[in-house]
């Protein structure tokens, strides 16, 4: 199916049920906990039928439309998992950053000793023995300020092994500062480390460049060499921002699993801050078609059992195959929160320096009110035109930096994509199912 | 079925007609020690007719105000007016005057602490006491005196009322009838037991009992010695801490963070003081771990990744495989660990040096990396054994007879070439890296695995395969431990001070461990040869050549190596003896 065959068959019709045709027959899936169900053509057309009663129909099926737990409002989750906004400085200066330059349109800073410090303290005070939090390292650019983060994971290491919370650690860089040490450093440590790259040497260099203009490729493919090579417990993975300039999916792909990336995967720049190369309506059709083109080689890949870590859809079989349900976009105001150089609360990386996602300080303590007021603001029952819509618990209401800044414009392409997920799922299982068995 | 789940949601949402297991006998926590699924006290508590007792044991902690003498059988009340054994229209004359008894007693019954005081039958009564100064016995020693009371045979009791210095009032209460029959002819309980009788006395909660029992009395229904989930992991999940990982710990002790885990001791009484007590056990139960393996999971279980290996595309590819890189392999790698091993000081070379545990880990150390040398002998043997199985079952090419693969390669899987190297901290890294979880070595069957469990493959030969693919894990370990253990002398740099200063020798002046060398492998050739050929016996006897030879080799290499001189086992044979 192509994309505007995908982006039509996923159109919402009902917020209690989506139907859908795949080689296998038809099948009926339940957003209330995810649920994904073979069922005959009789059945499909008595859901179907627009003045129908999906409720007494599906109970006539034996199917509780309302089987998971009721999906209320998170309040005064635990804490699980900080990003520590290192340094609030970048020395690239890509068209398209939230980050504007990685100061967030405030001026320059790094973060304090202490205030990492505290931040870790704050994370590990709360986690009971054998749970695990995991602390980020974000810009700007962190390796801008490397010594804090050497710092700040030693000592989470050390916090770890004395109170028994399990930590992981994580760093998204630019990839033009790391270093060969960094790469022992981040393996002894288990680092998930997500490289920005924008695909194809040309491409890369065309949207990802110093801040004096020069291209930076050919140093971070130089510099990330060797820590591809030793990657055994550290796991590095590339993140393509899909831009109108490199709508080439598939090249990307290719080339950075090439590169020897432990998987890499898309996301599609919705909302700069100048507004400048970000996705508009009329490029979520090709986007859509590169990644099902992807994705049709994941198949072909994994089908001969070889690998080819396309992590946007690895994710989603993951998820759908567990039946994912959430009403909330990320962890974002919720478990996970952001922590900017100067020390305080933000609802995640993003939204350091935006009064839309503050959430208190470090030093007064996170501000439970407003963070409890943001996930019932943020929850996806309550958003239009998510209500609505049969996708709402797999995609959360889309990203929440995003949409405050420039509303849901991608919603077609997000279902047609999940619904390619879908099909994709269905498939697999028939061509491959030992996949589910230790993938997923 | 329609609609049929799909994924996991759908199915967990998916009732299922039947049972649930959980109603099933055999998933059932037993309720005591297993075996016990009641307490057969319950039923002597009616052992008389219209009465019902409670067998009582002597407090351990007496409160000093309680009354005293508390135990025994005590009267719970008079239960007659239901009870079977005594109908009101019965002719019997003994139940007529006992239910006039019983009616005038009940209040009296119920007044003040009652206790059985004597039991008579066939001439004989026994008193509940244990010495004449009237202390009574426990009621577990009443209970078993009541037990041994028999059918069908007049019996008298006296129940006596004790005051609260625990002293027999005077006047006691003598009754007549006869033991209850507990079973009926067809084995059901009498009916004057009521719901609930039976394991109404039986662990309450449950969480008492099952904290309890443990494997020192039976078969126990949950974990005792286990391995703590180690705090902090290597790639592929081996614990930085090894030897800390593989200490037993108590799973029921009640401190689970890392300085909680110290070793269990041999003694129950050891570790009862730092185990969950009865209150605890009751908040926690549900934290306890779940052990995969002997191992406790944290809370999310993640199993190890299977390897995606593709079947090779036919025999032949899988026989050329396993005869040009596994089997060479095995070889080369036992080769170098022995040479590695000879590098290794004896324990009374390490005597006198300033460390004093040195000795010690040299001792471990060179049976550690000779048991691991060893372990590769043994895998180039199954590679063998797997290609004569392969060759005896068809599935060699036509015209290709089975002929023994006894020989080193230039060329490990992903590694440098292979080379005989002193264990110095660079080399033992380097044999930890090849042994590796999911590393070259770790990984080498894995397509043979794929393949043999297709149809048309000799089962023993995959679950072989299997066997060899899963046992290069202990010798990660095992180097890991090395590591550890030489950590404390490698801080000065080169020259470490376990190692002796070696180098490979020429082929002159190792000429007797070369000529032992190459005789092992012509052994082993023969013997293979026998293998495939089904004479297991004779096979048997020149592989026992060969061990004694292998003991030759190894006086011979350590004596050489105290000289300074390393077998160069690459060297190439001068010319192929004849086979005998």
């Amino acid at each position: 199916m192509n994309a505007a065959g995908l982006m039509h068959e996923s159109r919402p019709a009902s917020p209690s049920l989506h139907l859908f045709r795949s080689a296998e027959g038809d099948h009926l899936f339940l957003p209330d906990g995810s649920r994904l169900y073979d069922i005959d053509a009789a059945t499909r057309d008595v859901l179907a039928d627009p003045a129908g009663h999906v409720e007494q129909a599906l109970a006539r099926l034996g199917l509780n439309p309302h089987a998971a737990a009721p999906m209320d409002a998170v309040q005064d989750p635990p804490i699980r998992s900080l990003s520590l906004a290192v340094s609030q400085a970048c020395n690239l200066s890509c068209g398209y950053c939230y980050a504007q330059g990685g100061s967030f349109g405030a001026p320059a800073r790094q973060m304090s000793w202490p205030v990492a410090e505290q931040a870790i303290r704050t994370l590990f005070a709360e986690a009971p023995v054998g749970s695990r939090v995991v602390v980020a390292f974000l810009g700007g650019e962190p390796l801008i300020h490397r010594g804090l983060i050497r710092q700040a994971t030693t000592f989470a290491a050390e916090l770890s092994e004395h109170t028994g919370v399990r930590v992981g650690f994580s760093l998204t860089s630019n990839g033009t500062l790391v270093r060969e040490d960094d790469g022992e450093f981040f393996e002894r440590h288990g680092f998930a480390v997500t490289i920005s790259m924008d695909g194809t040497p040309e491409r890369h260099n065309q949207l990802r460049v110093f801040a004096d203009g020069r291209p930076t490729y050919r140093r971070i493919e130089e510099n990330i060499a060797p820590l591809l090579r030793m990657q055994k417990r550290m796991q590095i993975s590339a993140r393509v921002t899909v831009t109108p300039e490199n709508l080439n999916l598939r090249a990307s792909l290719d080339h950075l699993l090439g590169l020897g990336f432990h998987s890499a995967g898309f996301a599609p720049m919705l909302a700069s801050p100048s507004g400048r190369l970000q996705l508009e309506p009329r490029h979520f059709e090709t986007m859509l078609e590169q990644m099902t083109g992807c994705g049709g080689e994941f198949v072909r890949r994994t089908v001969a059992r070889e690998r080819y870590a396309f992590s946007n859809l690895t994710e989603a079989l993951r998820q759908l195959h567990r039946g994912a349900h959430r009403p909330y976009p990320c962890g974002a105001g919720a478990s996970y929160l952001g922590v900017s150089a100067s020390g305080d609360f933000t609802a995640c990386h993003r939204f350091v320096e935006d009064p839309l996602g503050a959430m208190g300080s470090l030093a007064s303590g996170l501000d439970r009110d407003r963070q409890n007021l943001w996930l019932r603001e943020r929850h996806v029952d309550t958003q239009e035109p998510c209500r609505a819509c049969w996708a709402r618990y797999l995609c959360g209401g889309g990203c929440h930096h995003e949409v405050l800044h420039r509303g849901r414009v991608a919603c077609d392409y997000i279902r047609g994509w999940l619904q390619y997920c879908l099909l994709t799922y269905v498939k697999l299982q028939r061509e491959a199912p030992w996949y589910f068995g230790s993938h997923v | 079925m329609n609609p049929r789940p799909r994924n996991l949601t759908a199915r967990a949402a998916s009732p299922i007609a039947g049972n649930p297991v959980n109603t099933l006998l055999e998933t059932s926590v037993a309720n005591c020690f297993p075996g016990l699924e009641f307490d057969v006290r319950s039923l002597d508590r009616r052992f008389f007719p219209g009465i019902l007792f409670d067998f009582i044991p002597a407090p351990w902690y007496p409160d000093p105000d309680t009354p005293n003498n508390q135990q025994g059988a005590r009267v719970a009340y008079a239960d007659y007016q239901l009870d079977p054994m005594l109908p009101e229209d019965s002719p019997e004359p003994w139940i007529q005057t006992l239910l006039g008894q019983l009616a005038g007693l009940q209040t009296q019954l119920q007044t003040g602490r009652w206790y059985l005081d004597w039991v008579e039958q066939c001439g004989k009564r026994i008193e509940m006491y244990q010495d004449t100064n009237g202390l009574p016995y426990d009621g577990t020693m009443v209970w078993r005196l009541v037990r041994g009371l028999e059918l069908d045979k007049p019996l008298t009791i006296s129940l006596v009322q004790r005051n609260h210095a625990g002293e027999r009032e005077k006047v006691p209460v003598i009754l007549t009838g006869y033991r209850r029959r507990y079973l009926s002819a067809n084995g059901v309980f009498d009916d004057a037991y009521q719901p609930g009788e039976f394991t109404g006395s039986m662990c309450v909660p449950w969480t008492h009992d099952f904290r309890d029992c443990a494997c020192h009395y039976w078969a126990a229904n949950h974990p005792d010695a286990v391995f703590a989930q180690p705090t902090a992991e290597e790639p592929g999940g081996e614990a930085r801490d090894p030897v800390q990982a593989n200490i037993p710990v108590d799973w029921l002790r009640a401190d689970c963070g890392p300085s909680g885990a110290g070793p269990m001791q041999p003694l129950i009484s050891e570790n009862r003081p730092y185990q969950l007590d009865h209150y605890q056990i009751n908040q926690v139960w549900e934290q306890l771990p779940f052990v995969v393996e002997g191992r406790e999971i944290g809370a999310t279980y993640s199993p190890p990744m299977e390897t995606i290996a593709a079947p090779y595309p036919s025999p032949e590819v899988m026989i050329r495989e396993l005869q040009n890189v596994m089997a060479p392999v095995e070889l080369t790698l036992a080769l170098q660990y022995l040479y590695a091993m000879f590098s290794l000081k004896s324990p009374e070379e390490a005597k006198g040096s300033p460390w004093e545990s040195m000795p010690g880990d040299l001792l471990a150390a060179r049976q550690i990396v000779m048991l691991v040398a060893a372990g590769e002998m043994t895998h180039m043997r199954w590679a063998n054994q797997l290609l004569w199985g392969l060759w005896r079952h068809g599935l060699y090419p036509k015209g290709e007879t089975y002929q023994p693969v006894i020989r080193t390669t230039s060329e490990l899987p992903k590694q440098r070439a292979s080379a005989l190297r002193p264990l110095d901290p660079e080399t033992l890294e380097s044999f930890v890296r090849i042994e590796r979880p999911g590393g070259a070595i770790d990984t080498l069957y894995a397509r043979c695995v794929a393949t043999l469990q297709l149809p048309g493959y000799p089962r023993h030969l995959y679950e072989l395969a299997v066997h060899i693919d899963s046992d290069g894990i202990e010798h990660y370990s095992r180097f890991r431990e090395v590591q550890r253990a030489f950590a404390a002398y490698s801080g000065s740099g080169a020259p470490f001070p376990y190692l002796r200063t070696i180098r490979e020798g020429t082929p002159g002046e190792a000429a007797e461990a070369l000529e032992t060398y190459w005789r092992i492998l012509d052994d082993l050739a023969v013997a293979y040869t026998e293998e495939a050929a089904g004479n297991s016996r004779q096979a048997g006897a020149t592989i026992a050549r060969a061990r004694t030879l292998m003991n030759k080799l190894f006086e011979l290499g350590d004596e050489l190596a105290k000289r300074g001189i390393g077998i160069p086992f690459f060297t190439p044979r001068p010319a192929t003896p004849a086979r005998p």
